[in-house]
C-alpha cells in the first residue's frame, strides 16, 4: 500500500501512531459515556473493513449506514473507507415515522443508488427486512462490526481523488442527492478551514449534530479526525429534549468549538434552566451555520448565558454547503461578526444593500483560503459590491457531482463554478446571505423544497390534486423558518386530513409542518398563468395572521 | 372534579397555549401529529411548563413513548401519585 498518498485514512493512521491514547471521541448516550481513543478507532475500523470484505464488498461499492447514536457509527464509516468502499450516513426512522411512505421513499432511493450493503442498527434490522424485502440479503447488523474475531482487512490502495464518501442532502427521501466528495477535496477543505478558525489537535468539539448532516459530518467528525482532535458526541434526539446536556459536556471537558444551526441558539436560550455557575468560557467559538443566521438569535443567547462567561466575541458565523465539502466563508474567530443596518426599500425593491433602517444583516465573513466567490446577476454577469445576486463558488475542494444525477450536476456545476441558489451580496469583502433563488425552505438547519412537499401533499386523499402550496414563514422566537401548507379540499371534517398531511410529509421528508390551512376548492390565489402562487398565498397568509384585511 | 380530570384540564390548557390551538379541539385521543406546530423542539417548552406545574420531571425518552394526550395525563397521574 502506498504511504505517500494523503487521504483521510492516512491522516488517521498518523494520529493513531503518534498519539494512540489521545481521545478521538467521548461518546455520550443515555446516562453513560464511552471514550474511544485513536488507537481503538483505527483497530475498530480495521475490524469493520475486514467484515465489509468478508461480506463481498469491493472498492467503489456503496454502503449506506442506518445507525442510531452508537459508536459503530464511526467504526463502520471509517472502516468502509479503509476497504475502499464509499459509505454514506443516512437518517434512520424515528418512532413517529412508521409510515408506508417512509419505506416507499427509501425503496425508490435504493433503486437509484443500488447500494452494495446496508449497515443497520441491531434493533432496527427486523423492521428494515420487513419493509425493504428486496434488499434483505444486503442488510447487515452493525452488532459486533468492530469487534475481534473477524478476518483481517486486506490492504486497499487509495488515491487522493477517489470518492471517499457520499453526503446525502435532506428533503424528500426518494429525491435525496448524494454529493460525491473525494479524499483530496475533504482534506483540502478541512486543512483550509482549520487554518481559518485556528483549529488543531488540541481542540475539543462539542456536538449533538447528526452525522448525516454536513455540519455534523465535516465540521465535527472529519475536522476532528483529520486534525487529531477530540469530539464530544451527544445523541441528537436526546439533545433536543434535554438541550442543557450540551452545555454540561462543554463545561466538563472544557470544549473549545461548537457548531450549531441558528435555531439551536434560541432553543438553548429558551429551554435551559438555571445556568448560574456553569462555565462556558473555554469555548473559542460557537459557530452558527446551515440556516439563515440572525443577529437577534446571537443577542438572545449572549444575554441568557452572559453569566456563564459567554461573550459576543465567541459567537461566529460560517456559510457552508456540502458541495464545497463544508465552509465557504467564516467570520474571524475572536471578533464579533459585523451587522449591517440596511434600508428596507432599497433591499426589497431594488436588490441593493444600502445603509439605512429596516433590515439587519449578519455577516457570514470572508471567503476561506482557496475560495473564489462571485455574485451573479440575472444576465449571468458579475454584480458589484452591495448588489444582491446568486452566490457562485469555485474552490479546490468542490464536489465531484451528484451520484448518478449527471443532468442535475451539469445544471449546478458549470465551468468550475458551483451555482448555489443562495442570494447574497458582498460588502467590504464580507458575504451577506439574503435569501434563496428557488423554493428551498431551510427549517431547523435542514433543507426542504416546497415543490417536493407539495407533491407529497397532493398525493394525500381528499386534497384536490395539484391544489396545494407550501411556503416558509419566519419565526423569530424559534430562530428558524416554519413551514405552512395550504391545501384545497372538499372534505367537511378537516381534522383527519390535517393528521394525514402531517404524517405524509413527516414520513416522506422528515419535516413536521407547523401550520396546515384547509380551503374550499378554487380559493387558493393563482398567478396570471393559472398556477397556484406561492408568494401570493404566503402574503395572504401573513396578512391574515397579522390582521390585515384581504384586498 | 377527579384528580385525573384536573390534570387533563391543565394539560389541555398548556398544549393550547404552547401551540396556539383551540382547547376545545383537544381530546384524550389527540396526538402530537394532530397538532400542527408540535414538534420535538417546540415540545420542550410544553414539557417545562408541565414540569413546573406538576413538580415532576419528564424525560424525552418517556415522552416519546406516550401516544397521545390521554397517555400524557396517565403519565403525570402516575408520577404525581394521583392515579
Amino acid at each position: 500500500m502506498s504511504r505517500s498518498v494523503d487521504t483521510i485514512i492516512s491522516r488517521l493512521e498518523t494520529v493513531a501512531a503518534e498519539a494512540p491514547e489521545q481521545a478521538f471521541c467521548i461518546h455520550y448516550s443515555g446516562d453513560g459515556s464511552e471514550t474511544i481513543s485513536y488507537r481503538r478507532l483505527l483497530e475498530g475500523a480495521r475490524a469493520a473493513a475486514g467484515r465489509f470484505q468478508s461480506w463481498g464488498c469491493e472498492p467503489g461499492d456503496i454502503a449506506l449506514i442506518f445507525l442510531k447514536h452508537e459508536p459503530e457509527l464511526y467504526f463502520s464509516f471509517i472502516g468502509a473507507m479503509l476497504a475502499g468502499i464509499v459509505p454514506s450516513f443516512m437518517p434512520y426512522p424515528n418512532p413517529k415515522q412508521s409510515h408506508d411512505l417512509f419505506w416507499r421513499g427509501h425503496a425508490a432511493l435504493l433503486e437509484r443508488i443500488e447500494p452494495r450493503l446496508l449497515v443497520v442498527s441491531p434493533e432496527l434490522i427486523e423492521q428494515f427486512r420487513q419493509f425493504l424485502p428486496a434488499y434483505a440479503d444486503r442488510m447487515r447488523s452493525a452488532a459486533g462490526i468492530a469487534g475481534e474475531g473477524g478476518a483481517a482487512a486486506a490492504p486497499v490502495e487509495r488515491q487522493a481523488d477517489d470518492v471517499a464518501f457520499l453526503q446525502h442532502s435532506s428533503g424528500t427521501t426518494a429525491l435525496k442527492k448524494g454529493v460525491m466528495l473525494s479524499h483530496g477535496a475533504v482534506l483540502r477543505q478541512t486543512d483550509a478551514y482549520a487554518r481559518a478558525i485556528g483549529f488543531s489537535g488540541a481542540d475539543i468539539t462539542a456536538s449533538w449534530l447528526p452525522l448525516y448532516h454536513d455540519m455534523g459530518l465535516i465540521a465535527c467528525l472529519m475536522l476532528t479526525v483529520t486534525s487529531g482532535a477530540t469530539l464530544l458526541s451527544l445523541d441528537p434526539f436526546e439533545w433536543v429534549g434535554a438541550p442543557a446536556t450540551l452545555l454540561d459536556v462543554i463545561e466538563r471537558h472544557r470544549a473549545t468549538f461548537c457548531w450549531l444551526p441558528n435555531f439551536a441558539f434560541n432553543h438553548l436560550a429558551a429551554s435551559v434552566r438555571g445556568g448560574a455557575g456553569r462555565d462556558l468560557s473555554s469555548v473559542r467559538a460557537f459557530i452558527n451555520c446551515s440556516e439563515p443566521c440572525r443577529a437577534e438569535s446571537f443577542e438572545v443567547f449572549a444575554r441568557r448565558f452572559a453569566e456563564c462567561g459567554v461573550t459576543p466575541e465567541q459567537l461566529q458565523v460560517c456559510y457552508a454547503m456540502a458541495e464545497s465539502v463544508f465552509a465557504v466563508t467564516q467570520t474571524p474567530v475572536g471578533l464579533s461578526p459585523r451587522i449591517l443596518s440596511v434600508d428596507r426599500d432599497a433591499f426589497e425593491a431594488h436588490g441593493r444593500v444600502e445603509p439605512g433602517e429596516g433590515i439587519r444583516l449578519l455577516s457570514c465573513g470572508s471567503p476561506i483560503e482557496g475560495i473564489g466567490l462571485r455574485i451573479v446577476g440575472d444576465d449571468g454577469g458579475d454584480l458589484p459590491p452591495g448588489r444582491i445576486g446568486e452566490v457562485a463558488i469555485a474552490a479546490p475542494f468542490l464536489f465531484d457531482g451528484y451520484y448518478r444525477q449527471p443532468s442535475l450536476t451539469g445544471l449546478k456545476l458549470r465551468d468550475g463554478w458551483y451555482y448555489s441558489g443562495d442570494m447574497g451580496c458582498l460588502v467590504d469583502e464580507e458575504l451577506y446571505i439574503t435569501g434563496r433563488k428557488d423554493d428551498l425552505i431551510i427549517a431547523y438547519g435542514r433543507n426542504y423544497y416546497a415543490h417536493e412537499i407539495e407533491a407529497v401533499a397532493s398525493g394525500v386523499d381528499d386534497v384536490l390534486p395539484g391544489r396545494c402550496v407550501a411556503f416558509a414563514v419566519p419565526s423569530p422566537m424559534a430562530g428558524t423558518q416554519q413551514t405552512v401548507l395550504m391545501a384545497e379540499t372538499r372534505a367537511e371534517d378537516g381534522a383527519p386530513l390535517v393528521r394525514q398531511l402531517r404524517e405524509a410529509v413527516l414520513a416522506s421528508t422528515g419535516l413536521a409542518l407547523t401550520q396546515i390551512v384547509l380551503r374550499p376548492p378554487g380559493t387558493l390565489v393563482k398567478t396570471t398563468s393559472g398556477k397556484i402562487s406561492r408568494e401570493a398565498n404566503r402574503t395572504q397568509f401573513l396578512n391574515a395572521r397579522s390582521g390585515v384585511p384581504a384586498q | 372534579m377527579t384528580d385525573r380530570d384536573d390534570i387533563m384540564t391543565k394539560v389541555v390548557a398548556a398544549i393550547a397555549d404552547a401551540f396556539l390551538v383551540d382547547a376545545q379541539s383537544l381530546t384524550a385521543q389527540t396526538s402530537a401529529l394532530d397538532v400542527p406546530g408540535w414538534d420535538s423542539v417546540s415540545q420542550v417548552s410544553l414539557v417545562m411548563r408541565l414540569e413546573d406545574e406538576f413538580h415532576i420531571q419528564i424525560s424525552a425518552t418517556a415522552l416519546n413513548t406516550i401516544p397521545n394526550i390521554g397517555g400524557l395525563v396517565d403519565f403525570i397521574a402516575q408520577s404525581t401519585g394521583r392515579s
